[in-house]
């Protein structure tokens, strides 16, 4: 009996400014695995995840989360940003951000009440930051960020994670605390996919690994994906045609868009 | 209710100043600052229009027309700037200029055929002092929705300012938020223009902010502060214009808060850059204190000028801080020479103690060899707490010597 994928990518186009960073990419995720997207800088990971999340409205195909558009799911997954992403100056402290995670689909008019609080104090206490609750956040260092968003993510108590470079910039003991409560998750039955960029460690914490450099390489279990064919063609040059045709349809006037595709 | 001119403008400068406060926390979160200062400009076409249509100032006209000319400029700006390569901010100054430009043409046309009187000249500039009791009206009914509204979508405003993405990803709705937030600060800029003037509405939407968020990283106690100070500043503005009628309230409140906005940045305990440069120069010489007490411990009679060069000091200097140290009770002349009173010899035994122990910390358990210890524990010697140095002893199983076999003078228990 075939299992039904939890995420479903298929004939996936997608870009910024009618410039495809990713081409006609099919593949599935299954459930309940610790699933990695890999590939060199610009080859488009970060909008894959955003086609994922909704984020952008793909060119042509689509991607699917528990066979439904994301926004019919948004109750069942969660996000950790990049750290970069935003201002960390912002006047606010680290209970206040974990408790940005608590919000629903729906109910965002609806006032936060004490089962909230103790949600996210509980998530302050996985990540080992309850001593923190009242930091400011600006006062924080890398690792001890990324925790803080692992923990709003985790205050939403999703089946899907999706994550974007968790272990940029972050010490060896945020690192490995982070890594910990991935496991626990994967060993609850969760799934996370996670944008990664270390080849090294990916070999070791992922199961399974999507290889990207704008077109799909491979995708599967680590163990069958990781061979020196496919990670040359990961992360060698032999796109030079391929970049060519981008650089094209980029300049072209006509509009390359799937009419399908616009949102409804 | 029957109330004297001056109560009515008193009471709608303070409100103008609360709810202009309020309002402009979102924008100045999203770093959307000059957003506000074009969506003020942008206002201008509408509610002159609004005023020639219905023949008054304080017509529910104008506060549509008003309200719907800027949400068009923001439209316009948006428009720019997707589809086309023009950054953001190009197109917000585009819009901005297009619009005000409009409104001004409208303004001068309307002056000459007669509408002088109905108070248009004053939009720009803002006069308090003929502010109707319906204008009051509109303002406090705004300020109580703002209220309600900010107690009640804090936080879901929160975290739409601080990370769109993670707000997004939960599902918020991005795109209605964001023309509500438009729709508010169009609807609150058009009611306290009569008070303010447009052209300093800006002001009033981003200092209160600044100020809130210079003074405090907790949202609540932000807000507070921003609310208060553009309140007092609006309250403070319409009692000076009603004593020298000749001031524009406008102008009086951005010039009030502005000057407390520069107080708060120079000179708030703490935090003031003027604050924290005086904290620095009183850290200097308590330092350079603990180095002249460290020196007298470690060599008996030094010459003046031995211990103003071990301390690199000049000798004048050294001679002002050994005379207030002396009447701290720390040092005395004995014999024609400094040398440590008895409250002295325990404070220098403490910086040596520290300087001493650290220097132990660092070469066994950082494995640092005994060259690099010494510039290290000079800085580290002043800053040690009694918690650390007792956890340092612990540690370090209370050696006897440094890494230097220099005794490590402990107090007597």
């Amino acid at each position: 009996m075939k299992i039904e994928p939890i995420v479903d990518v298929h004939n996936l186009t997608a870009g910024y400014r009618r410039r495809p960073a990713i081409w006609n990419l099919d593949f599935q995720i299954q459930e309940g695995k610790f699933t990695g997207i890999l590939g060199p800088n610009g080859s488009g990971k970060s909008t894959l995840l955003k086609c994922l999340l909704g984020q952008i409205t793909p060119y042509t195909g689509y991607a699917h989360l528990w066979g439904q558009k994301v926004d019919r799911v948004r109750h069942r997954i969660a996000y950790v940003p990049q750290k970069e992403s935003v201002d960390w100056n912002f006047p606010a402290t680290v209970l206040d951000v974990v408790l940005m995670g608590r919000y629903r689909p729906g109910r965002f008019w609806q006032r936060l009440g004490k089962k909230d609080k103790e949600a996210a104090l509980y998530w302050l206490e996985q990540t080992g930051m309850n001593h923190l609750a009242n930091r400011q956040i600006g006062q924080l260092s890398g690792g001890q960020r990324q925790r803080v968003f692992l923990a709003r993510a985790l205050a939403r108590e999703p089946s899907l994670l999706f994550l974007d470079e968790p272990f940029a910039g972050v010490d060896a003991g945020s690192a490995e605390r982070i890594l910990h409560m991935l496991k626990l998750l994967i060993e609850q039955g969760k799934s996370i996919v996670m944008v990664h960029h270390d080849l090294v460690s990916a070999g070791k914490i992922l199961d399974d690994a999507i290889l990207l450099n704008t077109r799909l390489v491979a995708s599967g279990p680590v163990s069958e994906v990781f061979n020196h064919e496919n990670l040359s063609a990961t992360y060698g040059s032999d796109l030079s045609i391929l970049s060519d045709v981008i650089d094209l349809v980029t300049r072209n006037p006509g509009r390359f868009k799937d009419p399908r595709n616009q949102k409804s | 209710m029957d109330l004297s001119n001056a109560v009515w403008v008193f009471i709608g400068c303070s409100l103008s100043g609360l709810l202009t406060a309020l309002t402009g926390i979102p924008m100045y979160l999203r770093r959307q600052s000059l957003a506000g200062d074009a969506l003020a400009h942008a206002l201008l076409p509408g509610v002159c229009l609004g005023i020639w249509l219905s023949g008054y100032r304080d017509h529910w006209l104008v506060y549509l027309a008003g309200t719907g000319t800027g949400l068009l400029s923001i439209a316009l700006v948006n428009a720019i700037h997707k589809r086309s390569k023009i950054p953001e901010d190009g197109a917000t100054g585009i819009s901005l200029v297009l619009f005000f430009g409009l409104g001004l043409a409208l303004l001068s046309s309307m002056q000459r055929s007669g509408f002088g009187n109905s108070g248009v000249q004053h939009l720009i500039m803002g006069k308090a002092a003929a502010m109707l009791p319906s204008e009051v009206y509109v303002l406090g009914g705004l300020f109580v929705l703002a209220l309600f509204l900010a107690w009640l979508l804090f936080r879901p405003l929160w975290l739409f300012c601080f990370d769109p993405e993670f707000a997004q990803s939960s599902g918020m709705p991005m795109r209605q938020t964001e023309w509500l937030l438009n729709l508010w600060v169009a609807l609150v800029v058009t009611a306290s223009i009569r008070s303010i003037g447009m052209v300093l509405t800006a002001a009033l939407l981003i200092t209160p902010a600044a100020i809130g968020h210079f003074l405090s990283f907790k949202p609540k106690y932000m807000i507070g502060i921003s609310m208060l100070s553009a309140g007092f500043s609006g309250a403070l503005a319409a009692w000076w214009s009603a004593y020298q009628p000749g001031i524009s309230t406008g102008a009086a409140m951005v010039v009030l808060l502005s000057l407390f906005a520069f107080f708060v940045l120079l000179a708030w305990p703490n935090l003031g850059y003027l604050s924290r440069y005086w904290i620095s120069l009183l850290e200097k010489k308590r330092w350079i204190q603990e180095n002249i007490l460290k020196e007298l411990w470690k060599a008996k009679g030094l010459s003046d000028q031995e211990l103003a060069f071990r301390c690199g000091i000049s000798d004048a200097k050294s001679l002002r801080i050994k005379r207030s140290m002396a009447q701290q009770g720390l040092i005395e002349k004995e014999k024609g020479s400094w040398a440590l009173s008895s409250l002295g010899q325990e404070k220098a035994s403490s910086v040596v103690r520290r300087h001493r122990l650290w220097e132990s910390y660092l070469h066994e358990r950082l494995n640092l060899p005994a060259d690099h210890l010494h510039d290290n524990a000079e800085i580290v010697e002043h800053l040690l707490t009694d918690e650390l140095e007792s956890r340092l002893e612990a540690i370090l199983s209370k050696p006897e010597q440094d890494p230097h076999q220099s005794q490590i003078p402990y107090k007597k228990s």
